[in-house]
């Protein structure tokens, strides 16, 4: 889905009123969107731009705040189980960048830098490696734990890469890519409405799990040809 | 009088050479004066204008003001001022034009753009300047209603420019980020936006281009602010100015967000001022660029370069040189990155650049891309930070996982191309790599293919398209693969070449013409 321009519909009036006005700068508005931020935790669903104006408000902010890291990381789990989108990517640029230099000044960074790299796994496709990196460390679900069913989110954005790039896949290989044990994987695979035959799980076809090239038409508009028009009438 | 006929007329021409004989005779005198005065002399011919220019500005005489901010203020700059300051506003100027405070603050506009452009502004300044856009922008939004004045539209444009120039360059400075500097709040990003936000929230230009759109009247929305000239054009700027600045802070999806209602055609109102015109394309470029939305970056600034390329010799390269190679830096990386059909003209000239470049680019030279980032990105800043770290550093790092990624599938192609089905077991054979990571490079390439791209409606909008001229799906372990034949675009090198032939034809014609006028 397109997150950058579309406006869920879960957001409140009073959020959209913040975002449309000057009110995005107002650091008496910090606690309305934190709260959000949380409600969008518990409640599954992303608003990533009520969150970068979260974000670019932490950095301004002269108090200091008890929950900045905590919210910091919530938004970037949540961002990082919409890995298809450019939602990671847009709210790492609005960070300060000390976050990303190595070694890490403190344990935000240190918690972001792990978040980034699941990234350039996820965003590379490399999904066994993404659960093998994610598993050998604790910390991973302890920066994710306040995002509900945080995995299961990851797993909803994968089958989604699945669903637009394949007609069919493995068992085997789609199971390591959900880092899913047997049984659950066959209620996960039921629950999608995806049939299994024999070793093979087959995907519904839809608009993009063909190979279709783009296809190139040239238009012209009367603009481009009206000086030609022009000198047949002369 | 007009003082600049004064300055003409009075001029002796001996061969080539001009001498003013006025000022020869000034200049004589002046030397004694200075001798006395040591810097705060002022050229009688300086003088003149400056009177001059403060009439004009009183009087409302745009044609003459306009003369004054593009031609006269760069010939006595050239003459008098190419390494030193203008006279001073307040100590030198002020008693010249009877401390008239309105044409202070322009003319101090002038003093200090130029100095910021000609020498090292010291902290000082840089206040000093800062603050003197406060009171011209507190005289512009908070007198009692809109003021009695009118600017040329480029002076608008550069009111505006300048001051986020100012802002950015501020950031840039390392004593910006400590707090024991001249004046805590100085360049403010709060501030800044402030008055942008202020601007164009004054001047209704929002609303107004909401009507354009509509085909309604914007004067019907405009309000006694957005309907005068002036307001109108600096409040379009500034949002203009949103753009720019919510780039340099890396937001960028705010940043296209805020260019709501503008259109990106020839026809906008940016157009009228060349320099808007580049800028706008080049940070909604970028934009696109940091948003993953390359094929949209390649519309926008092979629009821009077709358009720069072909206005090269009525604008001047005064301004646009660095700006076009940046966006031509960029386009390379977006061509490599997402493989595009250019404009001919566009593609040649891309080629005799980075054609060596973008090969190497292709084969996963990941340092050329981050040369030519740096070179084409603008000045990021990020006011906030108190570790001293590099913005540029920061969104070149996370940039480049997207290009890391995409390169990965970048040798698949030439595989891939040759066939219309092929065994994943056996496409890694050839490759020699292991399975399951080429199954993983196969959904990565898909995934990158797919991008949000514009088709109507505001710059953000989008939907997912795939977009390029190579696709595949996987069946298993049997990889589909489709390629888009052909595809060549015509109707460009049809029209140029009916042109070019037309142009012939006239040739031919008119010299029979002249044959004969010579015989007669």
């Amino acid at each position: 889905m397109d997150t950058l321009s579309k406006k869920p519909e879960q957001r409140p009036e009073e959020i959209t009123a913040i975002l449309s006005s000057l009110d995005r700068y107002n650091p008496e508005k910090i606690s309305i969107l934190q709260e959000y931020a949380t409600t969008q935790c518990a409640d599954q669903h992303s608003d990533i731009e009520a969150n970068l104006a979260l974000l670019k408000l932490l950095q301004f902010q002269q108090q200091p705040n008890p929950n900045k890291e905590d919210i910091i990381c919530n938004i970037l789990s949540m961002a990082l189980a919409n890995f298809l989108t450019s939602d990671f990517t847009t709210a790492l640029h609005v960070l300060p960048s000390y976050v990303l230099d190595s070694p890490a000044a403190d344990t935000l960074a240190e918690s972001i830098q792990k978040l980034f790299h699941l990234y350039t796994l996820l965003d590379g496709c490399r999904f066994p490696e993404f659960w093998a990196v994610y598993e050998r460390d604790d910390a991973h679900a302890d920066i994710t734990a306040d995002v509900a069913d945080f995995e299961n989110l990851v797993r909803i954005s994968i089958t989604r890469a699945v669903d637009i790039s394949s007609q069919a896949i493995h068992k085997d290989v789609f199971r390591s890519w959900l880092n899913l044990s047997d049984n659950k994987f066959a209620d996960y695979v039921k629950e999608l409405g995806w049939k299994v035959e024999g070793e093979t799980v087959v995907v519904p076809p839809n608009k993009e799990n063909e190979a279709k090239p783009a296809t190139t038409t040239e238009s012209i508009k009367i603009e481009q040809i009206s000086r030609l028009l022009k000198r047949t009438n002369e | 009088m007009d003082s600049d006929e004064e300055f003409i007329d009075n001029s002796l021409a001996v061969g080539d050479i001009v001498y003013d004989e006025a000022q020869i005779a000034q200049q004589q005198q002046e030397y004694a004066a200075q001798l006395k005065l040591a810097s705060t002399a002022i050229p009688t011919v300086v003088k003149d204008f400056i009177q001059y220019f403060h009439r004009c500005l009183s009087d409302n005489s745009v044609y003459e003001l306009h003369g004054c901010y593009e031609n006269s203020f760069g010939k006595l700059t050239d003459k008098f001022y190419k390494n030193s300051h203008w006279p001073h506003p307040v100590a030198q100027v002020a008693p010249l034009v009877k401390n008239d405070p309105v044409f202070l603050y322009f003319y101090s506009e002038l003093y200090y753009r130029h100095l910021y452009a000609k020498l090292t502004p010291t902290p000082l300044e840089r206040f000093e300047s800062y603050s003197n856009y406060c009171n011209l922008f507190n005289y512009i939004l908070n007198s009692d209603g809109p003021v009695d004045l009118e600017l040329p539209t480029s002076w608008a444009w550069g009111i505006v420019d300048e001051f986020i120039y100012q802002y950015n360059s501020y950031w840039m400075t390392k004593e910006a980020h400590n707090s024991d500097g001249v004046a805590p709040d100085t360049w403010g990003t709060y501030s800044v936006l402030n008055v942008l936000y202020s601007l164009s929230e004054k001047t209704k230009i929002r609303e107004q281009l909401r009507a354009i759109k509509a085909g309604l009247d914007p004067m019907d929305v405009a309000g006694p602010y957005g309907s005068r000239p002036l307001y109108k054009m600096l409040g379009y700027f500034c949002v203009i100015g949103l753009l720019r600045v919510h780039t340099l802070l890396g937001d960028f999806t705010l940043a296209l967000k805020t260019m709501e209602s503008i259109e990106l055609t020839k026809k906008a109102l940016f157009a009228r001022v060349a320099p808007a015109h580049f800028a706008t394309y080049y940070y909604v470029g970028i934009c696109y660029v940091m948003t993953r939305r390359y094929a949209d970056a390649i519309r926008c600034f092979s629009h821009v370069l077709t358009y720069m390329a072909r206005t090269k010799n009525v604008q001047g390269p005064r301004y646009d040189a660095k700006r076009s190679e940046q966006m031509y830096a960029l386009l390379a990386i977006c061509v490599v990155l997402s493989p595009a059909r250019l404009d001919d003209s566009i593609h040649v000239a891309l080629r005799d650049r980075y054609g060596d470049q973008m090969a190497a680019m292709q084969r996963g030279d990941l340092k050329l891309f981050e040369e030519l980032f740096t070179f084409a990105a603008p000045k990021f800043i990020q006011p906030g930070d108190v570790h001293g770290g590099d913005p540029l550093k920061h969104h070149l790092k996370i940039f480049m996982v997207d290009v890391t990624n995409t390169l990965s599938t970048a040798n698949l192609k030439s595989y891939l191309n040759l066939y219309a089905t092929m065994d994943l077991g056996k496409l890694a054979s050839f490759l020699d790599t292991d399975a399951e990571d080429l199954r993983s490079q196969l959904v990565t390439l898909k995934m990158k293919n797919r991008q949000l791209r514009w088709t109507e409606g505001e710059l953000a909008d989008g939907t997912y398209q795939h977009c390029s001229e190579l696709d595949i799906a996987l069946e298993n372990d049997l990889i589909h693969v489709a390629e888009a034949k052909g595809g060549r675009k015509f109707a460009d090198w049809f029209i140029r070449n009916t042109v070019k032939n037309y142009s012939v034809q006239d040739y031919i014609v008119n010299g029979d013409k002249k044959d004969k006028e010579k015989k007669n």
